[in-house]
């Protein structure tokens, strides 16, 4: 490259041209000086005169230039908005979403609220799902959650916990201000249950796979798909009419002791929240129809 | 300084030493035997543990089930899961023990293991082996067992176990066709531990179908791999190596409504006669299939299911009328008149009489001693049953000594008299033979009997007399040493119905396997037929029909259904009655339809008087309602 002669020696030498780069700035100061003087009008018209025609061309050429390098800094511009709007965005969209849950929470409570207003004779405790613990122990998987209510709050082990569309299990230990709650999935868990249309009665017990068993149903039993099991209560820390879930499957046969039934939980585990600690008070839920 | 040098030498030339022996150690456990370990370890770690399969249940021909394998909740404690801490371990034992053993609760269908066992005792006892579960309430209610599962939490160390056991519905009505299942008896074991049986836990069919079909009720027991601790107890399941496959079902030919309604009009009729024993089958004699059969007294075979205390088993076993005996197979009794049947048709056959045949009857007859044969004061006399009255039926044929059952008539036909040669002993001992008698029918019952056919041989063996003339005569009649089972009375009288075929008796029906395949299907077995032509069979089942129109069971004589048959009035030891007669068995049998007989049936009083007037009613009533309620193959 030859132009490197400006600043290096095409031998490569480090040093500076001084020479011819102090002579090129004084034939521009010289220039310059002409110019302003306007001694260099004659030369100029000269000048103008051969190379309009080109300037013409040249100019069509630069504005097309120039408008593109507007056209670039708009473009740098706009992305800048787009940025800004695009954060904005973000933000609605979180407002939004903080928005609705708010309101889902709130509906939340308020069929909380319906549901102790339903169910006066009740003392309640609201609770937080804090964590969801899905352990490993020995006998396979359990499914706790914890919620942020305890001891202060006069949290005791074998309470119910539900929500307003029924059972999620039962507490199993109880720290200050935080409970382990059994899930009525986990497979260690079984609850005495009742089917509400045949008033058959069994068990209801977790699958490995997080849905419910009602065992231990008499053969005679006429049992439904579609019916309501509820809590039997039989005098434990559990009242007796908390919604289960709903049959939606049943096998029976002859040569067993007894019938089986698959149950979809009436909570929907995946979308656990808000929960109510049920501390007592009557032992059993009046029945209503149409759950 | 060079003291203490030389001490950190040392130090450190042993610290060196120990390391260099832990890692050859370790190389050794971990390369050299770490297959070996391995595999010892694994073992220790899984094992396979056998699952029960469900037993097969037991229906009548109709799918109704007669059996349900219910589940049994047994309350136990494994001592090592309770409370570590004294007061809180005695507090879950005191709360268990008010709620298994307090007054509040009934306590009619648990049997405790004591009255109200110390339970700490218990555990102190069972801290020996901790992990091992003792047992402290059996046969728990369910809503005990359902609280103590759903409070399992605050009962640590209290297990609700369930196990299917046999509950027998109806059970008296058919405990002696069905039996019962119970633990493996001392005097079985070696051949059950060779099927693969564990003695000390399986329960097995022991008397009744439960034990004849035992091989296809049971089903196939199942493998498990489970995780076990140290202390060698299972902490979980890993899964199922093979899984249990539920035992085949049967379905009986015994039709429940029919079987109740025969056992109601049996417990009737015994009341009148004041019998202590009654039986009364129905069977198809068409094919062999056992519609019903009832013996009573019967027995709750769901004493034994649950297993049985000693006593209840002490009553049951010293009970006079036999309770547990099934008498419709095991009982041999003298069947009278209605065994006239066999003679009848060998005498027809063997051309001995024909249907024109007269022989008088005066009442009585009078058999020359052997030794002595012209002193009449030595003769020995033999009488007809209407000699009572004073009389003789005259000269009468075949079917006439069937209507009105002349006992002399058989008599001479079977040992012929003066000059009219008869049967003789041998041809009625073999054509008593080809009737079925003094053999098993070989119905699918345990411990049938095969009856008594007596010979000259069998007197000489067992007296040490010989075999007379009388002996032959009393025979014809079915008495003296004669005996035979219900069931071999009706078979025969069956093989008469159905123009001469033998067949087996039989109730099993299908078989099915836990999906609902038909694994077996009845098929009906011939034991033989008859050497008898047709005319011959024709004759005595027309002699049979005029029984019902004109003779002794006149009381099912209906325009409607056309029914033959026998009674039969039979002699036995027992205590005699006020005018010194000895007490009698009332027996009737015989069949309906006459033309294409549906049904044949067999009623046996034990002590109950006569035929005709105890036995036939309730003949009667069975045969009614089976046309009038049952009879399937007239329904749409």
């Amino acid at each position: 490259m030859s132009t490197t002669r400006f600043f290096l020696d095409s031998g490569g030498a480090k040093k500076p041209n001084w020479r011819f780069l102090l002579l090129l700035l004084f034939l521009g100061f010289l220039l310059s000086a002409f110019y302003r003087a306007k001694l260099l009008n004659p030369v100029q018209d000269l000048i103008l005169r051969i190379t309009t025609p080109a300037q013409y061309g040249i100019s069509i050429a630069s504005s097309f230039l120039r408008q593109t390098v507007v056209s670039i800094e708009e473009l740098r511009h706009l992305r800048e908005e787009n940025e800004k709007l695009k954060k904005e965005l973000e933000r609605l969209i979180i407002e939004n979403v903080q928005l609705r849950e708010l309101e889902a929470e709130n509906r939340n409570l308020r069929e909380l609220l319906r549901f102790t207003q339903e169910n006066p004779a009740f003392d309640y405790t609201a609770a937080r799902v804090t964590a969801r613990v899905i352990g490993f122990d020995p006998s396979g998987f359990t499914r706790y959650v914890l919620i942020n209510a305890g001891q202060r709050e006069g949290v005791l082990p074998g309470m119910a916990v539900v929500t307003e569309r029924g059972l999620v299990g039962r507490v199993v230990d109880v720290y200050h201000t935080a409970s382990k709650v059994l899930l009525i999935t986990d497979p260690t868990s079984s609850i005495a249950a009742y089917l509400q249309g045949s008033q058959a009665t069994g068990m209801v017990e977790g699958t490995p796979e997080g849905m419910l068993i009602m065992r231990y149903i008499p053969l005679e039993a006429k049992v439904s798909v579609g019916e309501i099991a509820l809590t039997a209560g039989l005098g434990g820390t559990l009242p007796k009419g908390l919604v289960i879930g709903q049959v939606i499957e049943i096998e029976r046969k002859d040569y067993a002791p007894f019938q089986e039934v698959r149950i979809k939980p009436s909570v929907n585990f995946d979308r656990l929240e808000l929960v109510l600690v049920l501390k007592g008070g009557k032992a059993s839920i009046p029945e209503e129809e149409g759950h | 300084m060079n003291g203490s040098r030389s001490r950190l030498l040392v130090f450190q030339i042993g610290a060196i030493l120990v390391l260099i022996t832990f890692v050859f150690r370790l190389w050794h456990l971990q390369i050299l035997k770490g297959d070996y370990y391995k595999v010892l370890s694994e073992k220790n770690r899984l094992r396979l543990v056998q699952t029960e399969a469900l037993r097969g249940i037991i229906y009548d021909r109709w799918g109704r089930p007669l059996v349900r394998n219910t589940p049994s909740y047994t309350v136990s404690i494994t001592p090592a899961y309770l409370p570590e801490e004294e007061g809180e371990r005695r507090q879950v034992l005191r709360r268990l023990s008010e709620l298994l053993f307090s007054s509040g609760k009934s306590a009619a269908l648990a049997s405790p293991v004591r009255a109200s066992p110390d339970l700490e005792a218990l555990v102190k006892e069972g801290m020996k082996n901790p992990y091992k579960p003792i047992v402290v309430k059996k046969n728990v209610d369910r809503e005990t067992a359902f609280f103590l599962q759903q409070e399992h939490l605050s009962f640590p160390g209290v297990q609700v176990e369930v196990e299917p056991i046999r509950e027998y519905i109806s059970s008296t009505l058919f405990s002696h066709i069905i039996g019962y299942t119970g633990l493996i008896p001392k005097e079985w074991e070696a051949s059950y531990r060779e099927k693969g049986y564990d003695l000390s836990r399986d329960k097995v069919g022991l008397t009744g179908i439960e034990f004849v079909y035992e091989d296809y009720l049971k089903g196939e027991k199942g493998q498990k791999l489970v995780e076990v601790d140290a202390s060698g107890r299972e902490i979980r399941t890993i899964g199922y190596e093979r899984a249990p496959i539920p035992g085949y079902s049967l379905y009986l030919t015994i039709d429940w409504d029919l079987q109740a309604m025969v056992k109601e009009a049996l417990e009737e009729g015994m009341k009148k006669a004041q019998s202590p024993v009654g039986v009364a089958i129905v069977m198809d004699p068409r094919n062999g299939q056992i519609l019903a059969m009832v013996s009573l007294p019967s027995y709750d075979n769901n004493l034994f299911a649950r297993g049985i205390s000693y006593e209840d088993y002490s009553k049951l076993e010293k009970d006079p009328n036999h309770p547990l005996v099934n008498h419709a197979i095991i009982g041999q009794y003298p069947t009278g008149s209605t065994f006239k049947i066999v003679p009848a048709t060998a005498a027809l056959e063997e051309g001995v009489i024909t249907e024109k045949s007269y022989l008088n009857c005066e009442g009585i007859l009078w058999v020359p001693n052997q030794y002595f044969p012209d002193d009449p004061t030595l003769a020995q006399p033999f009488y007809c049953w209407i000699h009572r009255y004073g009389k003789g039926h005259g000269p009468i044929n075949v079917i006439d000594a069937l209507v009105h059952s002349c006992d002399i008539f058989f008599y001479k036909v079977a040992g012929g008299f003066k000059d009219f040669r008869g049967l003789g002993l041998d041809r009625l001992v073999y054509w008593a033979r080809l009737f079925g008698f003094g053999e098993k029918t070989g119905i699918d019952l345990p411990g049938e009997s095969k009856g008594l056919v007596p010979t000259a041989d069998w007197k000489r063996l067992n007296y040490g007399e010989v075999w007379v003339l009388g002996d032959t005569y009393n025979m014809a009649i079915g008495q003296g040493f004669f005996l035979a089972t219900p069931l071999q009375i009706l078979n025969a009288t069956a093989a008469i119905a159905n123009g001469g075929t033998l067949y087996r008796p039989k109730l099993l029906y299908k078989m099915v396997d836990h999906e609902g395949n038909v694994v077996e299907e009845f098929k009906p077995e011939i034991i033989r037929t008859l050497p008898a032509s047709e005319k011959t069979i024709a004759l005595v089942r027309r002699g049979l029909r005029e029984t019902v129109i004109r003779g002794t069971a006149w009381r099912t004589n209906w325009p409607d259904i056309p029914v033959a048959g026998k009674t039969g009035t039979a002699e036995f030891y027992g205590p005699r009655g006020p005018k010194g007669d000895l007490p009698t068995h009332a027996w009737f049998t015989g069949f309906a339809p006459y033309e294409n007989p549906k049904i044949a049936l067999v009623v046996f009083l034990q002590g109950g008087g006569g035929g005709s007037e105890n036995a036939v009613p309730i003949a009667a009533k069975i045969i009614r309602y089976y046309f009038d309620y049952l009879d399937w193959e007239r329904q749409p």
